[in-house]
């Protein structure tokens, strides 16, 4: 954020102190962000019910606007207006405190989320590091708010909680870890810059291990941000609403909140770390570099600020990052409507017996496999190494592996569709 | 079964490996189902603003072309009474339980006759329960299909059977040895003006003369409109 003010004061001419400069960058840092978390939050849960509407035969709010379109806004007023009731009996400092806490360490992530190009809060060297520090205050918030609320249910939900996102940070952190390792770098658009915009240059696919890395950070994020099937600690049909029980208003609201913003925080980082990002290829527009190079982050922000090229490239790669990040979302979406929710024991098992060895094989595996079969950027594929040719060779097959999937679920669908026992239109809207 | 169950092998280190394949193979099949519904049309009717002509084919009991479906022939809709072939029984007054019916029989003086001056359902009160429709021993009262009768105001939604009670129904008498021939179902709903294009929504209906009528005067009409069967 500081560097882009710089660079913005300095194409307009101004000299402000460090203090102002620092003043304004936090503003609007925190502002900017949040801003878009709320945005995202309500266009993210109109799509899903939308979605979910489709896929149980039914519509969806299409009544406030154009296609429901400020439902979200219509939702979020009305629960504004709500009471905001506090137990007799509650622990009213940390119930007070505990929903802020959720939403904090949650917000706090965004500020080393790349937004493409050079736009992010804070380059930080330990972003990975920092990102998996602060998402943990969410676990204090919720076990805060459950305990603070004195009714077993909230309690039932708080520990729930507690119990599923520390089990389930390990397979996390270790899945990040391999894409640490093959990047070298912990800092996010570092992460971002040593993939590039093709996909059998992306991280996912660097590997078979890191493929199966890849599902585990996806199931992962899944139990982390408590989404179904791993919404445990908010499972109405056993505990009444889990830790959120007691919560009414604006306190509810935020509980709402910081669960949306994780999904938005889950599926970006997901892109970042293993679907390269808002990598996208040059276009001709920076001297000196092939038409179909990869335009890091990096290489964007060395542009001249605020020229064509810059815009353009930032505007693009913005894009790119975002169309990704609403394909995970949406599958994140999909899985809400499709998967039963686990108990849990098994919610404990998938963690234990499986992800958490599985990880740590991944990550061995992937430390032996970088020195033998080194990753190459297509942009310098003449003049490699046999060694560096098998690993591009079991690169494709790791691609193929995922376009074979990907056909399989096609072939599903089709299966599906022509099997049904109704007639069925191709008609998206209503 | 022609199709082979997979099998889930003994030992556990394959089985081990066996519950992840089939995991991802469960979820993957589980996403294509619910990612071939977003290509079908929702089920749902959007009534009454988008009502597309739909819900009158429910009634007549057509079937959908793309749906295959229509209402039961057991469905419980609005209750409906054939003035022509009602006893004056009054059982099915005393079989409801939430006393929405209402029946007035009256005897004409100097005709030894009794008649009906009043039939009205309360539909806003009706239950559907049809306790009623069990004792009734002609098949006059009966539930029909229709389940449309909005109104703007809450006196609309009592279905008069006798609309005016200076024109009354004499009770039917049940021949021995015949079948009773009863209106189409809904015929006498729409006849009334409570369902169908007749319906006015927007506008009270005039209140009902309460009390007991006396027929002394009216005892010539009565006569004359009695044998209009």
């Amino acid at each position: 954020m500081l560097e882009l003010l710089d660079s913005l004061l300095a194409w307009l001419g101004l000299d402000l102190g460090l203090q102002w400069r620092y003043l304004i960058a936090a503003v609007v840092g925190i502002i900017l962000p949040f801003a878009y978390v709320l945005v995202f939050a309500g266009v993210f849960i109109l799509l899903e019910r939308r979605i979910a509407g489709r896929m149980q035969s039914r519509i969806g709010p299409n009544r406030v606007g154009p296609q429901g379109m400020i439902q979200w806004v219509a939702d979020a007023l009305k629960t504004l207006t709500k009471e905001d009731l506090i137990p007799d009996i509650a622990d009213k400092p940390l119930y007070r405190l505990g929903p802020l806490l959720a939403v904090v360490g949650v917000v706090l992530g965004i500020a080393i989320v790349p937004f493409g190009g050079g736009l992010i809060g804070a380059d930080l060297n330990v972003g990975m590091l920092y990102l998996l520090s602060v998402t943990s205050l969410v676990v204090c918030g919720m076990l805060m708010s459950g305990w603070a609320s004195n009714s077993k249910w909230a309690l039932f939900g708080g520990l729930r909680s507690a119990a599923q996102i520390v089990s389930y940070e390990i397979p996390h952190a270790m899945a990040l870890l391999c894409v640490v390792m093959l990047a070298g770098s912990m800092s996010m658009q570092d992460i971002a810059g040593s993939q590039g915009w093709l996909p059998w240059d992306w991280f996912s696919v660097h590997s078979p291990m890191a493929l199966g890395a890849f599902l585990i950070y996806l199931i992962a994020g899944l139990a982390e941000g408590s989404r179904v099937p791993f919404d445990l600690p908010e499972a109405e049909s056993e505990l009444v609403a889990g830790y959120s029980t007691e919560y009414s208003g604006w306190r509810f609201l935020l509980f709402y909140l910081a669960e949306l913003a994780n999904v938005w925080i889950m599926a970006v980082l997901g892109v970042v770390a293993f679907m390269g990002g808002g990598n996208i290829p040059t276009l001709g527009l920076v001297e000196g570099v092939a038409p179909w190079a990869t335009a890091t982050p990096a290489i964007i922000s060395q542009l001249p600020f605020a020229s064509m090229e810059y815009w353009l490239l930032t505007a693009l790669s913005f894009l790119t990052i975002m169309f990704k990040t609403w394909v995970l979302v949406f599958i994140i979406s999909q899985l809400r409507w499709t998967l039963p929710r686990f108990r849990v024991d098994q919610m404990m098992s998938l963690c234990w017996k499986y992800l958490t060895p599985l990880s740590f094989g991944i990550m061995l595996l992937i430390m032996v496999w970088m020195p033998l079969f080194p990753m190459v950027p297509t942009d310098q594929l003449p003049g490699i190494a046999s060694r560096e040719a098998i690993g591009l060779l079991l690169r494709g097959a790791t691609l193929l592996l995922c376009v074979g999937a990907f056909w399989w679920y096609l072939k599903r669908i089709a299966f599906a569709i022509s099997n049904a026992r109704d007639k069925l239109y191709v008609k998206f809207a209503i | 079964m022609a199709e082979q169950q997979a099998v889930a092998p003994q030992g556990s280190f394959a089985r081990y490996f066996h519950n992840i394949g089939s995991s991802l193979k469960a979820v993957g099949e589980g996403m294509a189902v619910t990612m071939s519904w977003m290509f079908r049309r929702p089920m749902t009717v959007q009534y009454p603003d988008r009502y597309d002509g739909r819900l009158n084919q429910f009634m007549k009991g057509l079937e959908r072309a793309d749906h295959g479906q229509k209402l039961p022939l057991v469905y419980r809709g609005f209750l409906e009474v054939d003035m022509d072939i009602c006893t004056a029984c009054m059982a099915c007054e005393r079989a409801c339980p939430i006393e929405c019916i209402s029946i007035t029989v009256e005897k004409v003086k100097d005709a030894r006759k009794r008649v009906m001056t009043k039939f009205d359902i309360d539909i806003g009160k009706c239950m559907f329960c049809g306790l009623c429709v069990d004792p009734c021993p002609s098949g006059a009262l009966a539930h029909t299909p229709e389940f449309e009768a909005t109104s703007q105001f809450v006196e609309n939604l009592v279905a008069r059977f006798v609309p005016d009670p200076r024109v009354p129904y004499v009770p039917f008498k049940i021949p021995k040895g015949v079948d009773v021939e009863r209106k189409p179902m809904g015929s006498v709903l729409r006849d009334i003006g409570f369902v169908g294009p007749k319906k006015d929504a927007f506008t009270p209906l005039p209140p009902f003369p309460e009390g007991k009528h006396s027929f002394g005067m009216h005892a010539a009409a009565a006569e004359l409109s009695i044998d209009r069967s």
